[in-house]
């Protein structure tokens, strides 16, 4: 019997612990997977894909445009 | 003078006894969390790891479950103590030996934390036993065992 495909399989991470050089501000971030969307990592981290605008608006000073993420990207979550 | 010798090892043993009991506070039957980590002065350990399908603005899990749908979006929120700069790592295995996804994240604690980590598969998992492993700066910190049923 065949091994199963994982390969599409997303995952992600967030902390109430600051990242690096966030030592002075708690906050949460999300590193950006390939496949990710706004709408698909409001869904995983708020449970609502609705939610995506809230990353958008948190994070204007890296995403030009809302439909194009990349992968490697942290976003801060808010 | 012999039963004043006789209760003070009495004594130093019951506090052997006590001692190893706290030690083993923090494992419990097939999974656990107990990694420690140094760094400098400061230490950080992992105190406990949490399943379930969706989780609290704090990062902790609404719904602790070990029995999950091919649909779910699999949990596991990581609580540590501690205030040392660490890097906490996960890995999600299918039937023991087929890796399903890995994953870290560097954290810069100042107290304890909680950090998730979660996974999806858009076509569903695979029914079957799974398991999950957490380390901390690389050393094993724990270990959770879950199922996917239809």
């Amino acid at each position: 019997m065949p091994n199963p495909d994982f390969s599409n399989v997303r995952g992600g991470s967030s902390s109430t612990a600051p990242d690096q050089g966030e030592s002075s501000q708690q906050g949460r971030s999300y590193t950006v997977k390939p496949g990710d969307s706004l709408s698909k990592i409001a869904q995983q981290v708020y449970g609502n894909m609705n939610d995506w605008r809230k990353i958008y608006d948190a994070n204007r000073d890296i995403i030009q445009n809302p439909d194009l993420i990349h992968p490697g990207q942290t976003l801060r979550l808010p | 003078m012999r039963t004043r010798r006789v209760s003070l090892l009495a004594l130093g043993c019951a506090s052997l006894v006590i001692a190893a009991a706290c030690g083993r506070k923090a494992s419990g039957g097939e999974n656990r969390a107990g990694g420690e980590n140094r760094a400098g002065t400061n230490t950080i350990s992992v105190t406990d790891i949490d399943l379930g399908r969706a989780i609290n603005a704090d990062l902790t899990i609404k719904d602790k479950t070990t029995n999950f749908r091919p649909s779910d979006v699999v949990y596991a929120s990581v609580a540590t103590e501690g205030a040392a700069p660490a890097t906490l790592g996960v890995r999600w295995t299918f039937n023991d030996n087929q890796v399903v996804d890995t994953g870290d994240r560097e954290i810069h604690p100042t107290g304890a934390t909680r950090t998730e980590f979660h996974i999806s598969k858009p076509d569903g998992f695979p029914v079957g036993h799974y398991r999950l492993e957490v380390t901390l700066n690389g050393a094993s910190a724990g270990t959770k065992e879950f199922e996917i049923q239809k």
